[in-house]
């Protein structure tokens, strides 16, 4: 079939328009589409980029009444790189590893509709040289390090944070770092917090059962 | 060096291989949005550096290419057998790619991500390919500061992959759910679980060959181990309506499906002239006709995957070693599967 605007070239666009309730049809070429109509051939294919940038223009829509009450929200700028609120919700990536906190406020929303969560549970990285180690090391002044992380890395999803709550576990991981620099005062102050925390949260929960 | 998927082996069943992908960024620098090029420069050669302290020089199991200063020709043969993904291969920032020489293993540099780790094995074989990628890891979070956050992971670029980065699939053969137009309900259905089906080659109107891809979308709040366990419950639920969809018209059709697939091996063998799409709908039937044991092979050997992979416009192109017009490139494919096509028995 030819284009019906410049009965020249092949038509290979079935373009529709409804105005006003009135539906209209017109099979046209790719130039004659690009010169008369809002279609552009270049650019209808979705990519899954545009797609989700879409999604999450869309989720924060719902919420965008209260945010843009707050300006300062939607002022916010990663102090990292740079990235703005707008940007962040045209591109629905983030700039740099702090957007994440930059844009937290919203995000939580965000990965719950397109994971269906918003906690990780999966393989450990900081973290898994946490837990087993300081207590090793302290003990046997030996660094078994390597080989227990090994043993840890060889369950996928191994969750070494169960039980401990979050300030535990960042106070844990505090300590582990300054083992690793050698930082010892550092380290027994840590130790002592998480002991003093460990034995104040054992006590709530007994009284709480 | 033989490649990944010539295993010299006859091994034309549903599932063609299992792929892993992880997703990870430095803390150190910008992501792909942000970075800049002089950035982007020190990124790759820091991953290289601190990745080839491991696998020294001299051990030439793994090679570092130069995005930038690859040949286009090779650059396309990669990103059509889906070594590196077309994103890398149109990158003008900085780019680099480790590889190991039969490219079952590599790491894409700065990619939508820093860091892509993927690993890629002929048939069922996730776990272990899970393994490969997760090794490949190892070596490189030890050595460099990965943006990780307690309560949603490793940190990617785009939300979609946040969590624990990892986007396994499966590659299938899938001929009769094509034939029984079962692909887009079962694709559908597949999406609102959290998993993708969709083609490897061709665009929406179809799809090159039958070959499909099965993947994971959900990254986050749920372990590797689970994601992988219940990508390969979907993969045997998919091989079961392939398999029934095969029964069903073997029963039914029998005579009609003997012709399309002896028609089709009689065409490839002879035929003096292939366009990419009748070559790789031809092998596709061929390679159907050796798994449901209509065609015999005479000898041992001979996968029509690793044929399909040839005969690919990019791979015949740099395997030519020189640019070909359309007609010359219709030739050479057909001298291609002349020498490839396993011989059957009469």
């Amino acid at each position: 079939m030819l284009c019906s605007i410049c009965h020249k070239n092949e038509a290979v666009i079935c373009y529709t328009e409804i105005i006003n309730g009135i539906k209209k049809e017109q099979y046209l070429c790719p130039e004659c589409a690009a010169k008369y109509t809002a279609f552009d051939s270049d650019t209808s294919g979705l990519t899954p980029g545009n797609l989700l940038a879409g999604l999450l223009s869309s989720v924060l829509g719902q919420t965008g009444v209260a945010l843009d009450d707050d300006v300062k929200k939607t002022n916010l700028v990663c102090p990292n790189c740079g990235m703005t609120y707008n940007e962040f919700l045209k591109y629905g990536k983030f700039g740099c590893p702090e957007c994440v906190h930059t844009f937290g406020f919203l995000l939580d929303d965000y990965l719950k509709k397109i994971q269906g969560s918003c906690e990780h549970c999966g393989k450990s990285y900081e973290g898994m040289e946490t837990v087993f180690v300081p207590d090793i090391s302290f003990v046997t002044g030996k660094s078994d390090k390597e080989e227990v992380v090994r043993e840890d890395r060889d369950i996928p999803g191994a969750r070494i944070f169960e039980g401990d709550s979050q300030e535990i576990a960042g106070l844990k991981r505090r300590l582990a770092k300054a083992i690793k620099d050698e930082e010892y005062e550092e380290a027994a102050r840590l130790r002592d917090a998480i002991r003093a925390m460990e034995a104040k949260e054992a006590k709530h929960d007994e009284n709480v059962v | 060096m033989k490649m990944w998927y010539d295993t010299g082996k006859s091994d034309n069943h549903i599932l063609i291989a299992s792929r892993v992908r992880l997703a990870r960024n430095l803390v150190a620098y910008p992501f792909s949005l942000k970075i800049q090029d002089d950035q982007a420069g020190r990124m790759v050669s820091e991953v290289k550096d601190k990745f080839f302290q491991q696998y020294e020089a001299g051990e030439d199991y793994y090679q570092f290419y130069d995005m930038n200063t690859m040949d286009t020709a090779q650059k396309n043969a990669m990103a059509e057998r889906c070594t590196i993904t077309p994103l890398l291969r149109d990158k003008k920032q900085a780019a680099g790619l480790i590889t190991s020489g039969d490219e079952s293993e590599c790491i894409m540099l700065n990619e939508e991500d820093h860091v892509r780790i993927q690993a890629v094995m002929r048939g069922d074989a996730l776990g272990t390919a899970y393994k490969e990628a997760d090794r490949l890891d190892d070596v490189l979070s030890e050595r460099l500061e990965y943006a990780y956050n307690h309560k949603y992971g490793f940190i990617t670029s785009c939300p979609t992959s946040i969590g624990t980065g990892l986007r396994a699939a499966y590659i299938m053969h899938l001929p009769f759910m094509e034939k029984e137009k079962l692909i887009k309900p079962l694709a559908d259905e597949l999406n609102r679980l959290g998993f993708m089906l969709r083609n490897m080659y061709g665009d929406a109107s179809g799809a090159l060959g039958s070959i499909y891809i099965l993947s994971n979308q959900r990254t986050l709040g749920m372990s590797e181990e689970d994601i992988l366990v219940s990508l390969k419950n979907m993969m045997v639920q998919v091989t079961d309506h392939e398999r029934r969809a095969r029964e069903r018209l073997l029963r039914k059709k029998r005579p009609e499906i003997e012709d399309m697939v002896y028609r089709s091996y009689g065409i490839l063998k002879y035929g003096k002239m292939f366009a990419a799409g009748e070559a790789m709908n031809h092998l596709s039937n061929v390679r159907l006709g050796f798994d449901e044991d209509i065609l015999k092979p005479e000898a041992e050997g001979g996968d029509i995957y690793s044929v399909m992979l040839g005969v690919l416009p990019a791979t015949l192109v740099y395997s030519e070693g020189k640019n070909l017009g359309s007609l010359e490139r219709h030739e050479s494919r057909a001298r291609y599967i002349h020498e490839h096509l396993p011989q059957i028995q009469q």
